[in-house]
C-alpha cells in the first residue's frame, strides 16, 4: 500500500562508492604509512576513522533538519520519515564518533573522559537527539508527532551548531584547532593524509546516506497504517 | 481599516493576558516558594558553600525553577481561554507576551534567588553589576527555550515529563555562556573576557527568538 511513496532506492554506483571508498580508507587506515607527530604518534590514523564519522553525523542531521524545514513546510509524511531517518544515522555515527574519540583521548591525554569542551558539547549533541527520538516516541498522533519532531529537530539543529563550534574556541580545549592547539592542516595533515582523509570522509557520508534511505524505505513500507500523501 | 482594527483587538487583547499573567499572584508564588524550599535545601547539603558550588547551586535552582514557572504559565490555561486566543491573536505575538511576561517574572526569580543564596550560603560574587548583566541576558535565553519546548510537549502523553527531557539539552550552550559570565563575576576579574562572553549570549538570544518567530507558528496550531 505503501510501496508507491517510499523513497526510491540509492544508485547502485553510489552504493558501489561508498564500500569501496570505506575499504580503501581502512585498508590505508590501518595499513599505510602515517607521519609520526609527537603524542600522536601511530594514534594518528584514527584521523581517518574519528574526524569522518563526525563530518558524516554532521551532514546527517543537517539532511535531518532540512527535511525536518520541507515537513513544516509541505507537510508530506515521506519528509519526516527521511527526518528521522537521517537522524538515527546521524545518532549513530555521533556516537561512534564520540567512541572513537574516547579511545584516542585515553591514549593521547590519558583519560577516557578529559572534560574537553568538544567531548562535552558532543556528549550534548548526543543527547539532542536523544530527546528527538524520546519526543517522536511521545505522541499517539503521527500528524502532530511529525510537526512537532519537526519543529524540534530544527531547533536542535540550531542550538548544535553554535555548541560544536563556536563555544570550544571560547574556551581552552585539548581539541586540535582549539585553545591553542595547532589545527589539523597546519599540522597532521601533510599531503599523504589527505589522499586517505577526503576518500574517507566520503564514505562515511555515503554508507550514512545508503543507511538512512535503507531505514527510510523499510519504515514506509512496513507502517501499518496507510500514510496520507498530503495534507487534505 | 481592517486590519487596524485587528491589530488594536490585538493589542488589547495582549494587554490583557499580560495583566493577567502578572496578576496571577499565585504563579509568582508559588515559584517564589519553589526557591526557598530548593534553597534551603541546597544549604543543608552542603556546610560550607565554596564559591563555585555557590554558582552552580545558583544555576541549577534557576533551571529547575524555570522549567517550573514556564510549564505552569502553559498547562494552567484552560482550553477555552487558548481557543478563544488562537482565533484572535497572531500566534507570534502571543508567544512574544509569553516571552517578556517570562523574562520578567525570571529575571525577579532569578534575583531572588541571589538574595536566598546570600541570606543561608554567604554571598561570594565580587562584581555584582556584571552579575545583574547576566541574569539580564540569561533570563531571555532560558524563556524563549522554555515557551517553545512547553508549546512542543502540549499534545504529548506525559508534558511535565517531557519538558525537561527536551529542554535541558537545549539549554545547556546557554547555561553555559552564563556561567562563565557569572564566574567572571564571582571572580571579580576585568571585563575583558565579558564582551566576548557576553557578546556570545546576545547573539544566542537573538537567534532563538528569530527562530521562535519562524517556528512558533507551526505549534500553534493545535
Amino acid at each position: 500500500m505503501n510501496a508507491s511513496l517510499a523513497p526510491k532506492s540509492l544508485h547502485p554506483a553510489i552504493k558501489w562508492m561508498a564500500v569501496l571508498l570505506l575499504f580503501y580508507s581502512f585498508l590505508m587506515g590501518w595499513l599505510g604509512d602515517v607521519p609520526r607527530k609527537v603524542i600522536l604518534n601511530e594514534s594518528v590514523r584514527n584521523l581517518y576513522f574519528h574526524v569522518p564519522m563526525w563530518f558524516g553525523m554532521l551532514l546527517m542531521l543537517l539532511g535531518s533538519a532540512v527535511y525536518s524545514v520541507r515537513y513544516l513546510l509541505f507537510q508530506q509524511f515521506t519528509d519526516d520519515t527521511q527526518a528521522h531517518s537521517l537522524g538515527l544515522v546521524g545518532l549513530l555515527f555521533g556516537f561512534l564518533g564520540l567512541v572513537t574519540g574516547m579511545v584516542w583521548a585515553q591514549f593521547t591525554w590519558g583519560a577516557w573522559w578529559s572534560g574537553d569542551p568538544k567531548q562535552n558539547a558532543s556528549a550534548v549533541g548526543l543527547l539532542l537527539y536523544l530527546a528527538y527520538m524520546v519526543l517522536r516516541s511521545s505522541f499517539e498522533d503521527a500528524q502532530r508527532r511529525a510537526r512537532m519532531a519537526a519543529v524540534y529537530n530544527v531547533l536542535a539543529f540550531f542550538c548544535l551548531i553554535p555548541l560544536l563550534f563556536i563555544l570550544p574556541r571560547l574556551t581552552d580545549s585539548l581539541h586540535p584547532g582549539n585553545g591553542g592547539n595547532p589545527g589539523f592542516s597546519a599540522y597532521d595533515l601533510d599531503g599523504r593524509m589527505r589522499w586517505v582523509f577526503y576518500p574517507a570522509v566520503l564514505g562515511w557520508t555515503l554508507t550514512g546516506w545508503w543507511l538512512a534511505n535503507l531505514w527510510a524505505r523499510y519504515r514506509t513500507l512496513t507502517s501499518r497504517a496507510p500514510l496520507p500523501l498530503s495534507k487534505s | 481599516m481592517k486590519q487596524a482594527a485587528f491589530l488594536r483587538r490585538a493589542l488589547a487583547l495582549l494587554g490583557h493576558d499580560a495583566r493577567r499573567e502578572t496578576r496571577q499572584a499565585q504563579a509568582l508564588a508559588g515559584s517564589l516558594l519553589y526557591l526557598v524550599a530548593g534553597v534551603f535545601a541546597a544549604q543543608l547539603l552542603l556546610r560550607p558553600v565554596g564559591p563555585a558550588a555557590w554558582l552552580t547551586f545558583y544555576w541549577l535552582l534557576v533551571l529547575f525553577v524555570s522549567i517550573y514557572t514556564v510549564s505552569r504559565s502553559f498547562l494552567g490555561q484552560s482550553r477555552g481561554l487558548h481557543l478563544y486566543y488562537r482565533v484572535s491573536v497572531p500566534g507570534v505575538a502571543w508567544w512574544l507576551t509569553k516571552v517578556m511576561t517570562g523574562t520578567l517574572m525570571l529575571w525577579v526569580l532569578m534575583g531572588f534567588c541571589a538574595v536566598l543564596m546570600a541570606l543561608w550560603m554567604g554571598y561570594p560574587i565580587q562584581d555584582t553589576g556584571l552579575f545583574v548583566l547576566t541574569i539580564f541576558l540569561g533570563a531571555p535565553m532560558l524563556v524563549t527555550v522554555l515557551t517553545l519546548v512547553s508549546a512542543m510537549s502540549q499534545g504529548a502523553s506525559q508534558p511535565a515529563q517531557l519538558m525537561p527531557v527536551l529542554g535541558f539539552p537545549l539549554l545547556v550552550p546557554g547555561l553555559l555562556l552564563v556561567h562563565r559570565l557569572s564566574k567572571l563575576a564571582l571572580d571579580g576579574l576585568s571585563w575583558d573576557l565579558v564582551w566576548t562572553y557576553a557578546g556570545a549570549m546576545v547573539g544566542l538570544n537573538l537567534m532563538l527568538l528569530a527562530l521562535g518567530v519562524l517556528l512558533f507558528p507551526f505549534l500553534w496550531r493545535d
